[in-house]
């Protein structure tokens, strides 16, 4: 019995270590030539000073100099185990593109070359390597349903990736509209207790119109501030400002991405183009200081608010203490915006491990099918 | 004599903690802070106080939310100068500590100081260990005699 249980866990082993460390495309006829390893930086002697503060790994390995950096152990172990696995992950990437520039199959952390054999010299085409893509099945040109299942996975993963990004994108832009608000709001807030009555008025029209073009346009960061301008009827004047502003603030704002475009873009191009496609989308911070700047061109009424309609703000405002009811709720929305963002990174970052097994499991395809087919 | 003395004594003392009348301390992970006002709002008017604000004197310093309501909170947000946050915290495994510890430039570039399950840390791989020992137990139980024997074959 036990030499039964022994031969099994063996077998289990091996099984195991073959299906971990044997390279996808082992399979083909082709002959290794090479192989090139990826190798990590050792994290003591090329990272640790190198690319981080000493004092942090001081303090994560030896629990030295914690108080100089302000950091306990557990967190500056945190940092450093981020950080390095970050440098690594980066190093990673670039040693796979320079693989597969190269013409190699990257696989369990290593890049192999192949030489051809006499058949697939003779039957695949010349620029096979290269341009493998071009005779497989992902091709816009092909409809979907009649695509390699391989490939159709990797149409599926393509698309859940560039949906991804232009979420990423959207939330990241309502980040820095509601940040760009917030420091408006503290220049609100300074004027009010100040009684400065120009800045006053200013940042309150810039906040009514950026908040209105938010609401009006769908954004998500309408909602927060809208309250400010939620004031008692008889403040008259400003009423019927906030009127006027609401009816001037454009009912759909120019600075929203046409997302149509980009994902046609994405989804007719090869992997690494699409990549690039989907970090060309554009910069969300760039797209929030437009709003802003908008809002600093538009002509604001001149209102000529009485001293009795500055006291009602303070006491609406400020003494109620809604400016910070808006404050932290503006704050709690964006580590949501933040958290989400974060998950949907993370998924793409999974997502693009996976188009490229799918990648080397259609080349693969390709490469046997033209084999097959080849009377040679 | 004694009653002056004891009378001074307190008198004293009360003068003494006079300044502190009225501030209460608290702290989140080992973030200390003092606050002298409490606010606790219904956010979402559903009858349920699901924010706490802390302020020191008209300042606020700190705010935790109550996102599922369940009277524990569960995220925290430390403000400095009133209005800018600089750290975040927040418990995303329902045990009321923070595991996730993250720290707010004044560009607002968030910079995650610690996350006790991507460290490995939390009830998740407790579980896995729970799990693995069940297993080994159970196979160690299920060959006992086996064992036995050969051990005491052995001897």
């Amino acid at each position: 019995m036990f030499a039964k249980i022994t031969i099994l866990s063996l077998l289990a082993g091996l099984f195991f270590a073959a299906a971990v460390f044997l390279p996808a495309g082992e399979v083909s006829a082709e002959k290794l030539t090479r192989t090139v390893m990826f190798e990590k930086p050792d994290i003591r002697d090329d990272f640790c000073g190198a690319r981080i503060d000493y004092r942090i790994c001081k303090c994560a390995r030896h629990n030295e100099m914690c108080e100089d950096i302000g950091r306990e152990r557990h967190i500056a172990n945190y940092i450093l185990n981020a950080k390095y696995n970050a440098h690594v992950a980066a190093l990673r990437a670039s040693f796979i593109a320079s693989c597969h520039a190269a013409g190699g199959r990257f696989s369990g952390d290593a890049c192999r070359y192949f030489e051809k054999t006499g058949k697939e010299t003779q039957c695949l085409p010349g620029d096979f390597e290269r341009n493998w893509k071009k005779y497989s099945d992902i091709d816009d040109a092909i409809p979907v349903p009649e695509r390699s299942a391989e490939a159709k996975e990797h149409y599926e993963a393509l698309s859940k990736m560039v949906a991804n990004a232009e979420a990423v994108f959207l939330l990241e832009r309502d980040m820095e509209i509601d940040r760009r608000m917030r420091l408006e709001m503290k220049e609100y807030k300074q004027a009010l207790a100040n009684n400065i009555k120009t800045n006053l008025l200013k940042s309150f029209w810039r906040l009514a119109w950026i908040t209105y073009d938010n609401i009006q346009s769908g954004r998500a960061s309408g909602g927060t501030f809208e309250k400010m301008y939620d004031l008692p009827s008889h403040v008259e004047s400003v009423a019927a400002y906030i009127k006027i502003v609401r009816s001037v603030t454009p009912a759909d704002s120019a600075i929203a991405i046409n997302t149509e475009k980009v994902s046609g873009k994405v989804k007719s191009v090869g992997l690494s183009a699409a990549l690039d496609a989907l970090e060309s989308v554009g910069d969300p911070a760039t797209v929030a200081t437009t709003l802003i700047s908008e809002s600093i061109k538009q002509t604001f009424p001149s209102a000529d608010i009485t001293p009795e309609e500055i006291e009602i703000l303070k006491n609406q405002h400020l003494k109620n203490k809604l400016l910070d009811d808006i404050l932290q709720e503006s704050y709690r929305k964006n580590a949501e915006r933040r958290r989400k963002a974060d998950a949907l990174a993370a998924e793409n970052e999974r997502l693009k491990d996976l188009l490229f097994v799918l990648e080397a499991q259609e080349r693969e395809r390709v490469h046997n099918e033209i084999l097959e087919s080849c009377k040679k | 004599m004694q009653k002056i003395t004891f009378t001074i004594a307190i008198i004293a003392a009360a003068a003494l903690s006079a300044p502190f009348a009225g501030f209460a301390k608290e702290g989140v992970a080992g973030y200390l802070f003092e606050y002298d006002q409490k606010l606790e709002t219904d956010t979402n008017g559903n009858g349920v106080n699901d924010r706490t604000s802390y302020y020191q004197g008209d300042r606020l310093v700190w705010t935790a939310y109550d996102e599922d309501e369940n009277g524990a909170a569960d995220l925290w947000f430390r403000f400095k100068n009133g209005d800018t946050v600089d750290l975040e915290l927040a418990d995303r495994d329902g045990d009321g500590e923070p595991d996730l510890i993250t720290e707010v430039s004044s560009a607002e570039k968030a910079e995650v100081i610690f996350d006790e399950q991507a460290a490995g840390g939390g009830a998740s791989s407790w579980w896995v260990y729970a799990a693995v020992a069940a297993v080994m137990l159970g196979v160690a139980v299920f060959y006992r005699k086996e064992l036995l024997s050969r051990f005491a074959a052995g001897k």
